[in-house]
């Protein structure tokens, strides 16, 4: 089985896009992150290892993940887009807190099921889903309503 | 759409507005029209260009922030279909459907399962949250695209 990192190589050589240190070293930095991360949020870690290392050049590194298939981007509502990883890991979906911004993961074979019917349906090649649940969590009901 | 329906969203959106301590402007009330008369899936950015069209001075932020109001009250939508903007649709007084989406060409289609209504109950239920709003979103290649690939 191929690495993150070769993944990540091999589809910058098929891309004909230079393999340059700094995105390799984003990509470390982001392997070692857990859950949801935004660009500003990982910029503000990679800043602490590597200090010339722009936003842009985040942001762009991170779409270019996704587009290898090492991260899946995810919008909970709020207008910011965060990433997770995606190699190695079950698909998913995620519960959303309207108010605090809390996230909880859950994974359904009903999901799955859904996503099999319809795609056989329509005839289409499936490459992933996201399923995203909204609503108040637990403790935001308490505090206002 | 039917005078009645369109009495129905407006006067929930004067409830929501009270609710939240916010006013019914006119500016409001023409983005809330317009977004009724839209067909399909549309962006931020169509909703203001049909506004400008029209000689409506809205700005871009209070369009955005309205669509907002307006998902947050239960008569818009947002979805999320695979492009970098986020799309509103219609929401109010139509049965919920999700949408697959073919990453090559773009073409869509909407579907209803039953099945994830009830699972979305079951997990609200299960982890404690009430729902409000659920989406699913299937991507992958159509078979038009599947097959000039291959």
């Amino acid at each position: 089985m191929k690495t993150e990192k070769e993944i990540l190589a091999d589809y910058l050589k098929e891309k004909n896009l230079k393999r340059t240190e700094q995105r390799f070293n984003i990509l470390d930095i982001f392997l070692a992150t857990n859950g949801h991360i935004s660009a500003y949020e990982l910029h503000a870690l990679i800043l602490k290892r590597y200090s010339d290392i722009g936003f842009s050049t985040v942001y762009r590194t991170l779409k270019l993940f996704t587009e290898c298939g090492l991260a899946d981007e995810v919008n909970f509502g709020d207008g910011r887009a965060r990433f997770e990883k995606a190699f190695r890991r079950s698909n998913h979906g995620h519960l959303v807190c309207s108010k605090c911004g809390h996230t909880e993961e859950f994974s359904s074979p009903t999901v799955e099921n859904v996503q099999k019917q319809i795609v056989n349906k329509y005839d289409y090649e499936p490459q992933g889903f996201r399923f995203e649940i909204y609503g108040l969590c637990r403790k935001c009901r308490q505090r206002y309503l | 759409m039917s005078n009645l329906i369109q009495d129905n969203v407006q006067e929930r959106f004067s409830h929501y507005l009270q609710n939240n301590g916010l006013k019914l402007t006119s500016e409001r009330l023409v983005i809330l029209k317009e977004s009724l008369a839209t067909e399909g899936h549309f962006e931020a950015d169509d909703l203001l260009v049909i506004l400008k069209q029209k000689g409506c001075k809205t700005s871009r932020a209070t369009v955005y922030r309205t669509l907002e109001i307006l998902a947050l009250a239960g008569i818009l939508r947002k979805v999320y279909l695979g492009g970098s903007a986020i799309q509103f649709e219609k929401a109010f007084g139509l049965p919920h459907h999700d949408h697959m989406v073919c990453q090559n060409c773009g073409a869509r289609f909407e579907f209803e399962s039953p099945e994830l209504q009830k699972l979305k109950d079951e997990l609200g239920h299960k982890h404690n949250f009430a729902v409000t709003d659920y989406g699913m979103q299937i991507f992958g290649l159509c078979a038009n695209c599947a097959g000039a690939m291959k």
